[in-house]
């Protein structure tokens, strides 16, 4: 049985290209930037102790 | 018995070799050139008119051509486009010294000959065209139209013999002397080969080499293809075509996402005037943070969403900044953003000038649904007083940089592939004199 060469290829791509999709939509879904991960949120403060740096006046 | 000149002698038969006294046999009745394996001496025959059978050596030329390795021996048997052949003899060509590749002749005896050409790992499998009136060539176009098809003239040479060892349906001597003009419309070629007496041609495809391993079952290691084939199809791993009908798909999910998360709602405006301001500053230092404005409670609904603030103030020669804080009534999570205004103008050497914005915005992103109310502290320039200031809050605004980055990232692989797809064209026809692309082409950048 000859095995189509191409399909590998297209599949991997159709699933990078699906995977990107996904994590757009998360993140819009979220309301947050694509690298939202990245940033320290120092504008971000609560009082359970979770500060990342902000502090309150 | 030894092969010498003017001499009768049988097919199928072991006689010596005119050159080193090596065994040889002529087994094909069509053959007119027999190279020595052993010691390169041509021996040129023709079958005998008189006697069933025979054969008639005419010249014995001692060691004519060199001993020559070729990838599949003489004598080789395979199953080609669903026909069983044989190899019989095999010839190592030249163009000067720039360009050598094989050329191997195969034979049924029901078909006859077909033949095989290896240029640089790229195989070529032709069959002599009987019916020559299909074949009209444009030389003023360097074209050749066939069945209707045309096809563009690659290369014209005459090539030279390096090494050969075998039977041969023809006069090796000849070659030299034969004009052969290649004539493409890849995966297929038309070939002219003219001497002094006639005019041959040939039809010829692509073989890709998983055919041919296949023909020979395995047992041959063939060499491995590099560069572009002179009638190789461009296969790419996935066409351009597929990869477009999967971006238009892609592009279409991906609008559709940004629209669907990006319903822009109103959660809070309000517009503050002097009198306001005027309360909440302080004159030394031009901000007093018990003089807070303090919001309404407002609900904020959907999850997590962006909110993005806007101010929008009548400054004008002066400036105005504020800190804001977004408050959750519940959990008291804070979000703290602080955003300015300043705008100044003039006229300086007769032209006037201005400088800096009456308006700016700011986001916060991923801000959970709940009840929550703004703290606005203002602060301004004393005495010049901005007079009023808006602020809006939206959530759920659209952002267009993701959208963006995501759009170029979708196009990469499409740009690669449409630019490997018009290269391909361009880098087999570097190596041809009559190549239809002009030096200078943007096709050469990369």
């Amino acid at each position: 049985m000859k095995i189509n060469k191409q399909a590998p290829e297209k599949i991997t791509y159709i699933g990078v290209v699906a995977l990107m999709l996904f994590y757009y939509g998360y993140c819009r879904y979220n309301g947050q930037g694509l690298f939202y991960f990245m940033d320290s949120h120092p504008e971000k403060w609560s009082p359970q102790g979770a500060s990342n740096g902000f502090h309150h006046k | 018995m030894r092969l010498t000149a003017n001499q009768l002698y049988r097919y199928d038969q072991d006689h010596q070799c005119g050159g080193c006294s090596s065994l040889r046999s002529i087994t094909k009745h069509e053959t007119i050139n027999l190279v020595c394996k052993s010691c390169g001496t041509l021996h040129v025959i023709q079958k005998s008119i008189v006697y069933d059978g025979e054969f008639r050596v005419d010249e014995v030329h001692k060691n004519k051509f060199q001993k020559g390795n070729s990838t599949i021996p003489v004598g080789t048997k395979l199953v080609l486009k669903g026909i069983n052949f044989e190899v019989v003899g095999v010839l190592k060509k030249a163009e000067g010294n720039a360009y050598t590749w094989q050329e191997y002749y195969l034979y049924n005896t029901k078909v006859g000959y077909r033949f095989l050409t290896e240029y640089q790992g790229h195989w070529i499998f032709l069959e002599e065209i009987v019916d020559k009136k299909h074949i009209k060539e444009q030389p003023y176009d360097n074209e050749a139209v066939y069945d209707h098809e045309y096809y563009r003239l690659f290369s014209d040479y005459h090539a030279s013999i390096e090494s050969a060892n075998g039977e041969f349906p023809i006069n090796l001597l000849k070659v030299s002397k034969t004009l052969v003009k290649e004539y493409i419309l890849p995966p297929f070629l038309i070939t002219s080969e003219k001497d002094d007496d006639k005019k041959h041609w040939f039809k010829g495809e692509y073989l890709p080499t998983e055919e041919l391993d296949e023909a020979l079952q395995g047992k041959i290691i063939l060499p491995d293809s590099f560069g572009i084939g002179v009638v190789e199809p461009y296969k790419p791993r996935v066409w351009f075509t597929e990869l477009m009908q999967i971006s238009v798909v892609s592009v279409a999910i991906l609008f559709f996402i940004h629209v669907f998360f990006s319903k822009s709602e109103l959660v809070f405006e309000k517009k503050f005037y002097s009198e306001t301001i005027s309360e909440m500053r302080n004159v030394g230092s031009g901000y007093d943070s018990s003089k807070v404005y303090i919001s309404p409670s407002f609900q904020l609904k959907n999850g997590n969403a962006n909110l993005e603030f806007t101010l929008e103030a009548n400054v004008d020669n002066n400036w105005l900044e504020t800190d804001i804080v977004l408050v959750n009534d519940k959990t008291g999570d804070e979000y703290n953003v602080s955003m300015g205004v300043e705008f100044y103008s003039g006229v300086e050497g007769g032209e006037s000038w201005t400088e800096g914005s009456k308006e700016t915005d700011s986001m916060i992103e991923k801000i959970p649904e709940g009840l929550y109310h703004l703290e606005i502290s203002p602060s301004t320039t004393y005495p010049n007083l901005v007079s009023n200031f808006t602020l809006k809050v939206h959530r759920g605004v659209a952002v267009y940089g993701g959208l963006f980055i995501i759009l170029l990232l979708l196009c990469i692989y499409p740009i690669i592939s449409y630019y490997q797809e018009k290269t391909f064209e361009y880098r087999r026809w570097q190596v041809s004199d009559n190549t239809p692309f002009e030096e200078d082409s943007w096709l050469g950048v990369f």
